[in-house]
């Protein structure tokens, strides 16, 4: 990716090049420019970011302005900041003569930056991401196996014959993961109730709670003598703190609607897929320990994706984000974890894409499923092997 | 009532019932008879809607048979069982409402049936806490809750001990005189001459006899008789000289038994006839074959023609 540098500072332009990557390649083709117009025709460029160095950056480090599109990713984020640093180190050791313990101090500090157009907190998308995505692993693992033992459980009983020559096996194997499906919808939206009502009173009471620790700390400290912070000081930290949780929360209600609205429908494909998966081998087998050899294959795509969802804000736009977040089996968990990240005005095609080719597959493997659900429920005392179940793929039902 | 037409079934390359055919009458106890694997529960399956025939039709009162029909047909299949977790009560309202009937009614009939078989105490209780004789009972009544045109018993008798197995034949005899017909799989021999109208012989995948109890029993006589009389066994069987064959004899001094095998085709009075001067015959028996004999000496035929 590119990342374009402006530099009113005017010690780092011509040194950043050193620091360029496979990944990150910083251009300085505009280094003095305007920043509002080097930033309208970024608009246009397939460049990743603009970097603005203020005049300022050696005596503050930590106002470094980042104007960007899509997030270019914690790592990206961390490069340039650790180069920045560097750089900074560098020139500071090079001009300074005679530095002493003060100084010293003063070049450590740490290079900050801060987005421009950023609506929201990178924590917020990474912690809403992967929440949502955990959310999702646990629904579809926790709901899945529920199938499976409702169908291993109707076989081993023997009942399953009794209800078979009244409804169709295709009715009963519908009708029970429907049942778990709206079980876990009605879980589901008791949860995030619950969540609400948990957040809108968490905001107030650690607010509240955050300002009295504050004045306590301050009163007990300025006792000792150990600080001469007037009350006003200490007010303006605590009223810090008090906005960054006021803007967390408001970041929180931006992205929270797409999650709402997304979830359901990526539960809904997602544990249709798996369920049908889960009541095949659940048919297929005599007993719990069998299930094993089975189970595993099944369970490989969803660890996989709970793995990527989990790293994903390094880098939410990578080709591995990107196309595991369209795969179906990838889908229901890593789509989810992205979904902070993406800018749904240009990139909703790909949210519907998942979701297109999510539903068809489930389509198709629950057909498959059922065949296999058909023949494995009668099948008493025999150990299933995947080359039976492929025998049973044929059979006339 | 019910007419199987030609029906095969195939799993993969194996074939499980080859160009089948039976007809059962109403009111009919018909056994289907066979070994292990010969493919009896395929049938019923199929009879059942379970699964489909690969060619071949079921009519059932001359309709070609469909998913309604469910409702009038009861099956207890050999494989049979409940939920364990389950209270029994509400198991049995389940099941019997997946048969058609409304709550009301579900729960009138169960409540009867659970008296007859004094197991109404046992309503509230979970199904594991019952004995397997219990559960046995819990099932029949659930197949016969709907009062079925139609029942399928697939060896309804395995697993029961001897009163229950006593039990639920009255209540079939009495489901029969009430206009149900039955078609029952068994192994068991005793109860297929106690109480089949007609039978089927199913050895693998194909139908090998069928027909009338009695019928069958007559066409397989070997003309065999058994007689009992007082004198002498040497001037018996010096009666006997030709055309006849002593089978076996037992008994001692004047009084004798013996079995005998007409060898061509004399009657009963033919050998009576011979018999008479020699011997005071005390009592004749014609000597029928049971339908464990029928069943080995067909199965063997055909195993040996193979």
């Amino acid at each position: 990716m590119y990342v374009q540098v402006v530099d009113y500072s005017h010690i780092v332009h011509q040194n950043i090049r050193y620091y360029n990557s496979d990944h990150v390649v910083y251009l300085t083709n505009f280094a003095d420019g305007e920043i509002n117009k080097v930033v309208d025709q970024f608009a246009h460029s397939d460049d990743t970011a603009v970097v603005l160095i203020p005049a300022h950056f050696m005596s503050v480090p930590n106002d470094v302005t980042i104007f960007h599109k899509d997030h270019p990713g914690v790592n990206t984020i961390t490069k340039l900041k650790n180069d920045l640093q560097d750089l900074r180190v560098k020139y500071a050791v090079k001009q300074g003569n005679n530095i002493n313990l003060v100084d010293l101090e003063k070049i450590m500090q740490k290079v900050d930056v801060h987005f421009y157009n950023e609506g929201t907190a990178l924590e917020v998308k990474i912690f809403l991401g992967i929440a949502a995505g955990f959310l999702m692993y646990l629904l579809i693992m926790l709901y899945g196996v529920q199938v499976m033992r409702g169908v291993m459980e109707e076989k081993t009983n023997r009942i399953v014959e009794v209800i078979i020559s009244s409804v169709r096996p295709l009715q009963l194997l519908y009708g029970k993961i429907i049942g778990i499906a709206l079980t876990g919808l009605t879980q589901f939206v008791i949860l995030i109730a619950l969540l609400l009502v948990l957040i809108s009173s968490a905001k107030t009471l650690f607010v509240q709670s955050s300002v009295e620790k504050a004045h306590e700390q301050v009163t007990a400290l300025q006792s000792q003598g150990q600080v001469n912070m007037t009350p006003v000081e200490s007010e303006k930290k605590t009223s810090v703190s008090e906005e960054e949780i006021t803007q967390y929360m408001s970041d929180l209600a931006t992205i929270a609607p797409r999650m709402l609205f997304c979830f359901p429908l990526f539960f809904i494909g997602g544990y249709l897929l798996y369920a049908s998966f889960y009541a095949a081998i659940g048919a297929a087998v005599d007993s719990e320990t069998e299930t094993q050899q089975f189970v595993l294959p099944v369970t490989i795509p969803i660890i996989i994706s709970i793995f990527i969802a989990s790293n994903i804000f390094e880098n939410p736009h990578g080709d591995l984000a990107f196309w595991t977040s369209i795969i179906p089996l990838t889908s229901p968990i890593v789509m989810l974890a992205r979904l902070p990240f993406m800018d749904l005005s240009t990139q909703w095609w790909q949210v519907l894409l998942a979701l297109l080719l999510l539903y068809a597959t489930f389509v198709f493997t629950t057909k498959l499923a059922a065949k296999i659900y058909r023949t494995g429920i009668l099948m008493y005392g025999q150990k299933a092997s995947y080359r039976s179940i492929l025998k049973w793929l044929r059979y006339k039902n | 009532m019910l007419k199987v037409d030609n029906i095969d079934k195939f799993y993969g390359d194996y074939q499980a019932l080859s160009n089948v055919s039976i007809f059962i009458p109403e009111k009919c106890i018909y056994g289907l008879l066979g070994p292990n694997g010969a493919g009896k529960t395929s049938l019923l399956r199929i009879i059942n809607q379970i699964t489909a025939p690969d060619s071949g039709g079921i009519t059932l009162h001359g309709q070609p048979l469909e998913r309604k029909h469910c409702e009038v047909i009861g099956y207890l299949p050999e494989e049979r069982g409940l939920y364990r977790k389950m209270k029994v009560g509400e198991q049995a309202m389940y099941l019997a409402q997946l048969k058609g009937l409304d709550k009301v009614e579900a729960k009138k009939r169960l409540l009867r049936w659970f008296e007859k078989f004094e197991i109404a105490s046992w309503w509230n209780r979970k199904v594991e806490d019952l004995s397997k004789g219990m559960q046995q009972k819990v099932q029949f009544i659930v197949t016969v809750i709907h009062e079925p045109e139609l029942l399928i018993l697939d060896e309804p008798f395995s697993g029961f001990d001897p009163i229950n197995a006593e039990l639920i034949k009255n209540e079939i005899l009495q489901l029969r005189k009430e206009g149900a017909t039955i078609i029952f799989s068994t192994h068991n021999m005793k109860s297929v001459e106690e109480m089949c109208d007609k039978i089927a012989l199913i050895h693998r995948s194909k139908k090998i006899l069928e027909g009338k109890v009695e019928t069958i029993k007559n066409k397989y006589r070997a003309d065999l008789y058994e007689i009992a009389f007082e004198g002498n066994m040497i001037s018996f069987t010096t009666a006997l000289w030709a055309g006849y064959t002593l089978v076996k004899h037992e008994g001692e001094k004047n009084n004798f038994k013996a079995t005998i095998k007409c060898d061509g085709k004399q009657s009963i009075n033919d050998l009576l006839a011979v018999l008479l001067p020699a011997v005071k015959i005390k009592s004749v028996i014609e000597v029928l074959p049971s339908m464990h004999d029928i069943f080995i000496q067909k199965v063997q035929e055909i195993n040996e023609q193979n």
